[in-house]
């Protein structure tokens, strides 16, 4: 494990990002928050030219992680481990993690591998949609996390701890870099986990509550794929003139008052909201994709539908600009048992609908400023718990990135030889983080938030950028 | 986390492979380093020492990570929080080895070194360690050591002392002490306080701060036809005589004790009881209970003394406080969970009673405030020595054990009476239910032509690994057995019976059917013509007695020749396989029962029914005992002292497995005159010590935080603005004097809160007008310069316009639509189970919030799914202590209030009342202002209102009212207080 390094401020090291957070939380500005998160992304330059974010030449303006929540087997999809087949049913050479239920005997991928791309690289049968796109993948097979349970690596997956209640990742994004759509939010999960922390992993904690996502959705399903509170029963007209009577209402308090930031926000929040009546559900609506688009996404067939629709519509909010789009599975992949039904059954519903999702970004160009990024919490276990099943695995995994600012078409780091540990150029959950907010400009040893007299970041006092792996 | 790896050869040989040095080396280090020595070092330590480790353990690149450097020999002798790097000669004893080994730490964190490079470290270690680099300096990476003398000069740290009332200009001003403290630091700057509020917006604004609820239009009437001093003071009696006090403030206090009613977290348990210490909180707050015994309580209650059962169980319910945090219950080490634990507790108390961000110091000493890591360790093994946790819910999630409240000795023994008579009862029908499938599987056997050939899971022959249960109550023979939903389609189950003649049989096939089954249970017949396969359900009772599913009828060849297989491909949830029955449909005459068994079968019918009637009795006596069934003995969230009670070790760098000093159970240093308290009694935890500490009058902090966090609910920011830390990090007090006059006046004043608030809205203070002087000028730009006295807004020369918290918002919608439900009290969180919410998804709409009219204190607090409403109005979260909450604006906020259900509600039952008052339409308006707002329309509002109500000319109506009022409900004044 990193060997932490303090970085509890000198309190000296109060950035201007912090101070013009303040400024704008406090008063002085007439916009809503939100609204002016959005600014300050979009015109930061001309209004804030000492502004220090983004902190470097950002090589992606937005991120879509794709959460396989239960965790994916790394051996039986990208990290193929011949020695692993041979010594099917053999003992485990070493010792296996504390806390687990798995035996240690080592048991074979139950699925062929075979090279493909230009690249070359192995991918299991599991996933031949995918495989496909293998040329434009990262794949990084040294990844490791904390957490033995579930809850524990999802929230270290989402928020950088294990034990306490911390902004999470898109939250933290959206803190620096805000929206790029004032009409919409900068964080936006599509049918995110219930349990295992749940709405923990996309909170804004201590951040403030304008950070944490919009929801669409819960679990995996997609359902009506609204946002709460967005339909007013009233006809438009009369929605209206409600609003402009309120409207009047508060600005004639504004005026009593000799001028208010917080009623002024509020003036200003009303517009947005109705603003965002207009524009929400036009972005939502993926009835108005071709058919042809649809069908990259497997939308329309029984399997892949749910899965299509959800990919489909990360990138109408992608196309929109949102900042950063999580689409969850569901916990689906947790195959202690059953492993072969299970992950056939994962695969074949989410494989094409990622595979449609890297082909309509790169089609439509949007690839090169958007990076993809495909993982769960850890990965699972050469060993075998029961007669199918395998454990979890925090020691070593895998996950991929594509497009906006990572190289194409390679593989990244290596576990042992059965697919264990992860023991070559290893990648911390914490380094993750620590690339995925380099590839946007943000420097993560400066992205900080001051709360209770510290100043906090989302890599704590670890992380470091993979810089290997950058384009 | 340590673990071992296939060995590589290179690791284990060389050793061996610097072997025929070693001998020589040791002596050779004695005389200092050879030339040779010196050279490997050169060419192929120092190299590696620099690709490898300066990145992070060097001067030049200015870290030290671990405090370790590796630049220099003093650096690795003197070593880092782990201790000296390398022993010279020692290759398994050197840390810098066992960690490149990735035996414990693991380093290079990101990747092991090539064996070759393992191999040369080893050798280097192995031949001395001769190292020519001496020169360094290390004090750069070495903790400094707190100087307390200084560190306790720090103002938090020095006793708060009464101070003489200032010197001031405007005699005829002030109505007491608070308002010359603050009236002085106002003329300092040549300013002047601001008017004072009209009667109606104090009343209000008093209304709201002390009981979360509006004024009604008849207290306002009231108030406002005699707003005389002496009125005031008997508003201010009344509102903190009425129960809203304790409802209201209660809350504060929650905030800051993380108060909620389920974990949250990792797994999400419900915490059925918690709501127990809400209700503590209220009813403390209510009865004006001393804030110092409050904290005692809270801290220590169990080991308190009491007097009668109902002052015992207060004691223990009040320390569900150290109970109610979010922990991550999966968390599989243990020892980490336990410190875990420890750690938030020790966090919580210190934010919450001393303004301290203690938490800082689990891993290294604070950075800022004179706090050793020492002092956490020395709280640490008080908390480690209480029990607040205790054994898994399943396996490695913890879960802690409910506490019995004392109830009379009758109660509990008539509780002893019933659980045992109650077992009695369940003893007596098991051992009939026994008797009756004894004698009927006899019957069975001696009966084939009723029973005909019934093949046991036990007979059937298996593949894959079946389990065997008895969990669901009706089988045939022993049990049953299940696929446990795993090994799919690798698992069968075939049934093969001896049949005595060939013929047409009924097959039937005997499950436990329930929900949690699978849907599509592949089944498939072998019969005399070939074979037929079926799917069935077993998420439902079979038909016949609820066990036995008929397959059709097939005919089979005599003996053994036809079989039933179980299978489980692709199956949607437990497979389960009892017995197969095949009932021949024209039984031969030869199978004829003979006379005595004819008889036997009699005796045994006769029997099964006796057995029957006495077991359909004795289940009749079960149901109407169970009916009298007396409550349960209540139960609460509360610490108890540990078994084992014992000092902590230092855990360096907050490790949990690396342990270093043991640290005597104590206090702050910084607080203390000399050392570190210690305690008295060390055969206790020390937390009945640690109260007595905190809750002293002698405790700089406890008095001026609490003090300090009254003043904030009132005045809209604590003198102190960082209410939650009073340390290096926090702002400094803007009445210093202030606070600590009003600090000792309290501890004086037997730590009251009532009359603390008393005396703080009674002062001219709190009673201005939120717009701010004439003399500061409501020009925004001169608002914004430098040369503004005030330019941070501080010297309270007016009030401070505030939203209303979240539930002052929601109540006030439900008072003023005559909805508010005052019932007090009661468990939130019935409906759920012991997780709230799972992986699935959320349990809570079975908590019907969307229903709920009670005052919003008593919603529940699920973690992880706070009401909607009280989280987007920005409700304190609570997996965090929460001393000032934020107020956010945000577009969510606006959408809830134009178009949630609650709201549209809250208006149309409003805009009902109002409409049933008068038909007269300025008379209605005049009521609603009144109603929600506290005041009547100005001429220009009644104009506009009537011309939106009345539009086009028509009558107004429900709907028009309706939509009015929902207008109001959104308006910022309805939200917030000028």
């Amino acid at each position: 494990m990193n060997q932490p390094k303090c970085d509890c401020p000198s309190t000296s090291v109060v950035t201007d990002l912090t101070s013009r957070r303040a400024m704008l939380q406090s008063a002085a500005c007439g916009f809503g928050y939100l609204a002016f998160a959005g600014m300050s992304a979009a015109r930061a330059g001309e209004t804030h030219p000492s502004t220090p974010l983004p902190h470097l030449v950002p090589r992606a303006k937005r991120v879509i992680f794709l959460f396989m929540h239960g965790g994916p087997s790394h051996v039986d999809t990208f990290d193929y481990k011949p020695r692993l087949q041979k010594d099917d049913g053999k003992e485990l050479p070493f010792d296996k993690a504390a806390n687990i239920d798995a035996v240690p005997k080592l048991m074979g991928s139950p699925w062929k591998f075979a090279r493909h791309g230009e690249c070359g690289q192995w991918v299991s049968e599991l996933l031949p949609h995918t495989a496909k796109c293998v040329d434009d993948l990262c794949v990084v097979r040294s990844m490791h996390s904390r957490g033995q349970s579930h809850g524990q690596a999802v929230c270290m997956l989402h928020t950088g701890t294990d034990t306490l209640a911390r902004p999470s990742v898109g939250a933290w994004i959206s803190y620096g870099l805000g929206t790029e759509n004032e009409n919409l939010p900068a964080f936006v999960s599509i049918s995110p986990p219930a349990g295992h922390g749940g709405p923990r992993n996309y909170g804004a904690a201590f951040l403030p509550a304008a950070h944490q996502a919009t929801t669409i959705g819960s679990s995996g399903k997609l359902d009506e794929a609204g946002i709460r509170n967005l339909r007013n029963p009233l006809p438009e007209a009369d929605q209206r003139r409600s609003l402009d009577l309120l409207q009047a209402i508060n600005r004639d308090h504004l005026a009593r008052t000799g001028g208010d930031a917080q009623i002024e926000g509020a003036i200003e929040s009303f517009e947005l909201a109705y603003r965002m009546q207009r524009v929400a559900p036009h972005v939502l609506d993926i009835s108005q994709e071709s058919e042809a688009t649809q069908r990259l996404y497997g939308i329309g067939n029984k399997d892949t539908d749910n899965f299509g629709r959800q990919c489909l519509l990360a990138r109408r909010l992608a196309e929109a600009g949102v900042r950063y789009i999580q689409v969850s599975t569901g916990y689906t992949w947790d195959q202690h048992g059953g492993l072969k039904a299970g992950h056939e059954k994962n695969c074949r519903q989410t494989d094409l609908p990622t595979a449609g999702l890297l082909r309509d970004l790169k089609a439509r160009g949007l690839l090169d400023d958007t990076l993809v990024i495909w993982g769960g919490e850890f990965g699972r276990t050469p060993i075998v718990q029961g007669s199918d099943g395998r454990d979890h695995n925090p020691q070593g995994f895998t996950i991929w990135m594509a497009g906006g600012g990572v190289k194409p078409g390679i593989a990244y780091g290596e576990t042992d030889e059965y697919g264990y540990y992860s023991v070559q150029d290893r990648v911390h959950m914490h380094d993750l983080h620590a690339t995925l907010l380099h590839l946007l400009g943000v420097d993560h040893e400066r992205l900080t938030y001051r709360y209770a007299g510290r100043d906090f970041r989302l890599t704590d006092v670890y992380g470091r950028v993979v810089h290997d792996i950058l384009a | 986390m340590p673990r071992s790896l296939p060995s590589c050869p290179l690791l284990v040989v060389s050793p061996l492979l610097v072997g025929a040095l070693l001998l020589g080396t040791r002596q050779l280090f004695a005389a200092g380093p050879t030339p040779q020595q010196l050279e490997f070092f050169e060419q192929q330590v120092r190299p590696l020492l620099v690709k490898r480790c300066y990145e992070c353990h060097s001067a030049d690149a200015g870290t030290a990570e671990g405090g370790l450097r590796l630049d220099s020999r003093d650096g690795w002798e003197t070593g880092g929080d782990s201790g000296a790097a390398i022993e010279a000669g020692n290759v398994a004893g050197s840390l810098l080895i066992t960690a490149i080994r990735y035996e414990g730490l693991e380093m290079p964190p990101d990747g092991r070194l090539p064996a070759e490079e393992v191999a040369i470290l080893e050798r280097w270690v192995e031949m001395g360690a001769p190292d020519p680099r001496t020169a360094a300096a290390m004090d750069a990476t070495r903790p400094q050591s707190i100087d307390f003398d200084e560190a306790r000069q720090f103002w938090s740290f020095q006793p708060p002392r009464r101070h003489d009332v200032p010197q001031i200009a405007r005699h005829d001003w002030p109505q007491s002490d608070i308002d010359r403290f603050v009236l002085a630091r106002i003329e300092e700057v040549g300013l002047a306080p601001t008017d004072d509020a009209d009667p109606r917006t104090w009343l209000r604004r008093v209304t709201f701060d002390l009981t979360g609820l509006p004024p009604t239009p008849e207290e306002l009437k009231s108030f406002q036809h005699n707003p005389s001093e002496e009125a005031r003071h008997r508003v201010v009696d009344r509102l903190l005589a009425s129960s809203a006090f304790g409802e209201h403030w209660g809350r504060h206090w929650l905030d800051v004790a993380r108060y909620a009613d389920t974990n949250g977290g990792d797994f999400n348990a419900t915490f059925k009881s918690a709501w127990r210490y809400r209700d503590y909180v209220i009813a403390a707050l209510n009865a004006d209970k001393p804030f110092d015994q409050f904290v005692r309580e809270q801290l220590a209650g169990d080991l308190l003394e009491w007097e009668s059962d109902e002052e015992r169980a207060e004691h223990l319910v009040a320390t569900g406080f150290l109970m109610v945090g979010c922990k991550m219950l999966s968390e599989r080490d243990k020892e980490k969970f336990r410190m875990d634990v420890v750690d938030e507790q020790i966090d919580t108390v210190g934010r919450a009673f001393l303004g301290l961000t203690l938490g800082c110091a689990r891993c290294h000493d604070h950075k800022f405030d004179p706090l050793p890591t020492a002092d956490y360790y020395a709280l640490a093994g008080i908390f480690q020595s209480t029990e607040s946790f205790r054994g898994e819910s399943q396996k490695y999630v913890s879960t802690w054990k409910e506490v019995e409240l004392p109830v009379p000795a009758e109660v509990k023994a008539a509780l002893d009476e019933y659980q045992q008579q109650t077992s009695r009862l369940q003893a007596s029908i098991a051992g009939l239910e026994a008797e009756q499938k004894s004698l009927s599987d006899r019957l069975t056997a001696l009966n084939p032509q009723e029973g005909g050939i019934i093949v046991d899971d036990s007979q059937a022959k298996l593949v894959g690994n079946w389990k065997k249960s008895t969990y669901s109550p009706r089988y045939f023979g022993e049990g049953y057995i299940h696929n446990d939903k795993q090994g799919l389609g690798e698992k069968s189950a075939t049934f093969t019976p001896t049949l005595p003649h060939a013929g047409e049989y009924e097959v039937r096939f005997a499950f436990a059917g329930s929900g949690g089954r699978a849907t599509n249970v592949p089944v498939v017949v072998r019969h005399a013509t070939g074979e037929e396969r079926l799917t069935v359900d077993q998420t439902k009772p079979a038909p016949i007695d609820q066990l036995w599913l008929s397959l059709g009828k097939f005919t089979f060849e005599k003996g053994r020749a036809g079989s039933v297989t179980v299978e489980t491909s692709d199956t949607n949830g437990y497979v389960l396989a009892d017995a197969m029955q095949f009932l021949p449909t024209d039984p031969p005459a030869e199978t004829e029962p003979t006379a005595g068994e004819k008889a036997a079968m009699a005796r045994l019918r006769e029997q099964i029914a006796d057995v029957g009637a006495q077991l359909d009795a004795a289940q009749l006596h079960l149901k109407e005992h169970q009916a009298a069934e007396p409550p349960p003995i209540p139960t609460c969230m509360a610490v108890r002292e540990m078994e084992t009670i014992a000092d902590a070790a230092i855990r360096i760098r907050g490790e949990v497995h690396r342990e270093g000093e043991i640290i005597p159970r104590g206090f702050l240093t910084v607080l203390a005159e000399d050392q570190r308290p210690q305690l008295k009694d060390t055969s206790q935890s020390g937390r009945l010590e640690l109260a007595d500490w905190v809750a002293s009058a002698d405790n700089p902090l406890t008095a001026r935080v609490i003090v300090n966090r009254v003043w904030q609910h009132l005045f809209g920011r604590g003198i102190v603005p960082t209410v939650d830390n009073f340390g290096h990090l926090g702002q400094m007090p803007t009445h210093p004097e202030l606070l600590d006059t009003l600090a000792v006046e309290f501890v004086d004043d037997g730590w009251s809160l009532k009359r603390l608030i008393r005396r703080l809205v009674l002062s001219r203070t709190y009673g201005l007008s939120s717009l701010p002087p004439e003399s500061a000028g409501d020009d925004e730009s001169q608002a914004a310069t430098s040369e503004h006295p005030d330019p941070a807004d501080e010297l309270l020369t007016h009030a401070r316009r505030r939203r209303l918290p979240a539930e002052s918002i929601r109540d006030a919608m439900l008072a003023v639509s005559g909805q508010l439900d005052r019932q007090a009290g009661g468990s939130p969180v019935e409906p759920l189970a012991y997780l709230a919410i799972g992986t699935s998804g959320s349990k809570s709409a079975d908590l019907k919030i969307d229903e709920n009219r009670r005052r919003s204190i008593y919603l529940p607090m699920v973690r992880n799914d706070l009401p909607e409403m009280l989280r987007l109005f920005d409700i304190a979260d609570p997996e965090l202590v929460t001393g000032r909450r934020p107020v956010t604006n945000v577009p969510a906020q606006a959408l809830y209030l134009m178009n949630s259900p609650f709201v549209a509600t809250a208006a149309s039952e409003t805009a009902a009342r109002i409409m049933d008052s008068t038909t007269d339409d300025r008379q209605r308006l005049d009521r609603a202002y009144v109603l929600l707002l506290s005041r009547e329309p100005t001429e220009t509002e009644r104009e506009r209102a009537l011309h939106f109500l009345t539009a086009d000319g028509e009558q107004s109506t429900p709907q028009t009212w309706s939509q009015f009022v929902h207008i109001l409900l959104a308006s910022t004044e309805f939200r917030m207080l000028d």
